[in-house]
């Protein structure tokens, strides 16, 4: 039986697991009780402490029965205990399952409206090119003239309406919102490390900051995650360090910045997270964010975890500083900017 | 009149394209997918290539890079539906990665010729 089996038993089981085995465990000292009893274990158990009274076997007698007491009683705390804390970890192991879940499926719808979006708009470049090169050859007061005009316009609605389509996907799937990034970012590697596929060493310096950005928590965790997963696949089985910090930094001059934005206050945050894995080619950085773009075998990676995580910051006008050399790490600034007092997204 | 290299593997597309490039004036060369249009621009190099992103056989943005290694001052107008990935924006990679200028699609004739007419060296003719 493997860990997850286990898992599942004991989830069947629920919270009724702990009071099962306190009951198997009274069931069975009462059980044991009456059998002694019965058996007048206790009146032979005397005769023959009296007959060997000289050999102090009283003392042992005694030390016995309280060890095997002590015994038990320790096996009922620690079984309720042990089941308890199972029991917990089961239910967060499941809790972030669910969370994961659930936004991977929003992810999934968005990506199909995005497709669709993208292959009808396709189609309706041609629409709109034909009727507007074949109405600029007719009189401008002509009726084909205006119906042309019709159809260039409709095939414009067409495309506005599946752009707004896109943007609803985009709004109901959790990833907008707002949070103070130094608590978020605190619960979100709290949450990366446990679902994090390997065993490395954190070294963490987040400020308690509590400005607030522009995403939501949920999709704060998704970044930290596709990022360390990625961070963790870069050390190539070998023992690493991931160093995760945030603090009050400004991108760097000549990294594209957003375009001005009421919504913000002109502050920024800072969350970098760095690795000490196989590093990139200036190549591989230039595309690390290419929707299907890996670097990992085949079957290992899909490629779309690195662009998901820069839609979700582009979103939140955020921007990304990467440096990175082959053999030296990874080292991954995410700028987001600070949301102004009272603005919502 | 420019020459231009349209790179574009949907026909439609690519046919009402070509036609409202060349009633403005300019030559039009075709090509169906990224790698082809590599090759052309290979042969004789363009006043200025446009290029839809996703295509078979060499998307456009991988046709992008490629070509910025070896024509850095080419212009480069990248044309695209949006993107099919909600993680991702096409036309924003395009900029990142040197396009000289990016247009959604669906696009206006009068927007596309205006793009172009900013893209193209001074001098070369746009007309009916």
């Amino acid at each position: 039986m493997n860990q997850e089996q286990g898992f599942s038993i004991i989830h069947m089981l629920g919270l009724r697991f702990w009071l099962v085995m306190t009951l198997v465990g009274v069931a069975l000292s009462l059980g044991l009780g009456d059998i002694l009893i019965r058996a007048e274990a206790f009146e032979v158990f005397y005769s023959l402490t009296r007959q060997h009274e000289e050999l102090q076997l009283d003392d042992w007698a005694v030390a016995v029965f309280a060890s095997l007491l002590t015994v038990s009683v320790l096996a009922l705390i620690s079984t309720f205990v042990l089941g308890k804390r199972l029991i917990k970890a089961v239910q967060e192991k499941q809790a972030v399952e669910h969370r994961l879940a659930q936004g991977q499926q929003l992810i999934a719808m968005g990506t199909m409206l995005g497709g669709v979006a993208h292959s009808i708009n396709n189609h309706l470049t041609p629409v709109i090119a034909l009727a507007e090169m074949m109405r600029a050859d007719l009189p401008p007061d002509s009726d084909e003239a205006q119906d042309l005009s019709k159809i260039a316009q409709a095939a414009f609605d067409a495309s506005g309406m599946l752009n707004r389509l896109k943007g609803l996907a985009r709004s109901d799937n959790h990833f907008s919102g707002q949070t103070e990034i130094g608590s978020a970012t605190t619960n979100a590697v709290d949450l990366a490390r446990k679902v994090s596929s390997k065993a490395v060493s954190f070294r963490l310096d987040i400020q308690p900051l509590r400005d607030k950005v522009a995403l939501s928590a949920v999709a704060l965790e998704v970044v930290l995650i596709n990022l360390i997963n990625n961070a963790i696949d870069a050390m190539q089985d070998k023992p690493g360090r991931i160093g995760i910090a945030l603090d009050h930094s400004a991108p760097p001059k000549g990294i594209p910045s957003t375009q001005p934005d009421r919504r913000f206050s002109g502050a920024w945050v800072r969350l970098q997270v760095s690795d000490n894995g196989r590093g990139m080619t200036g190549e591989e950085a230039g595309r690390m964010f290419d929707p299907f773009f890996t670097t990992k075998p085949v079957g290992k990676g899909t490629g779309l975890g690195l662009s998901e995580t820069f839609g979700i910051i582009d979103k939140a006008g955020g921007v990304f500083d990467v440096s990175s050399s082959p053999g030296q790490g990874t080292q991954i600034g995410i700028y987001l900017p600070v949301l102004a007092p009272g603005q919502s997204t | 009149m420019a020459n231009i290299l349209l790179a574009e593997d949907d026909e439609l597309a690519r046919y009402a394209i070509a036609k409202v490039l060349r009633k403005a004036g300019h030559s039009v060369r075709e090509a169906v997918n990224g790698s082809m249009a590599f090759d052309m621009v290979a042969q004789e190099l363009p006043d200025l290539l446009i290029t839809d992103v996703v295509m078979p056989d060499c998307d456009g943005l991988s046709l992008l890079t490629d070509l910025r290694k070896q024509h850095s001052t080419l212009p480069v107008l990248v044309i695209s539906g949006g993107g099919s990935n909600v993680g991702g924006d096409y036309l924003f990679f395009a900029e990142r990665l040197g396009a000289s200028a990016i247009l959604k699609k669906p696009f206006s004739n009068d927007d596309l010729l205006a793009r172009i007419d900013q893209l193209l060296p001074p001098g070369t003719l746009h007309g009916q």
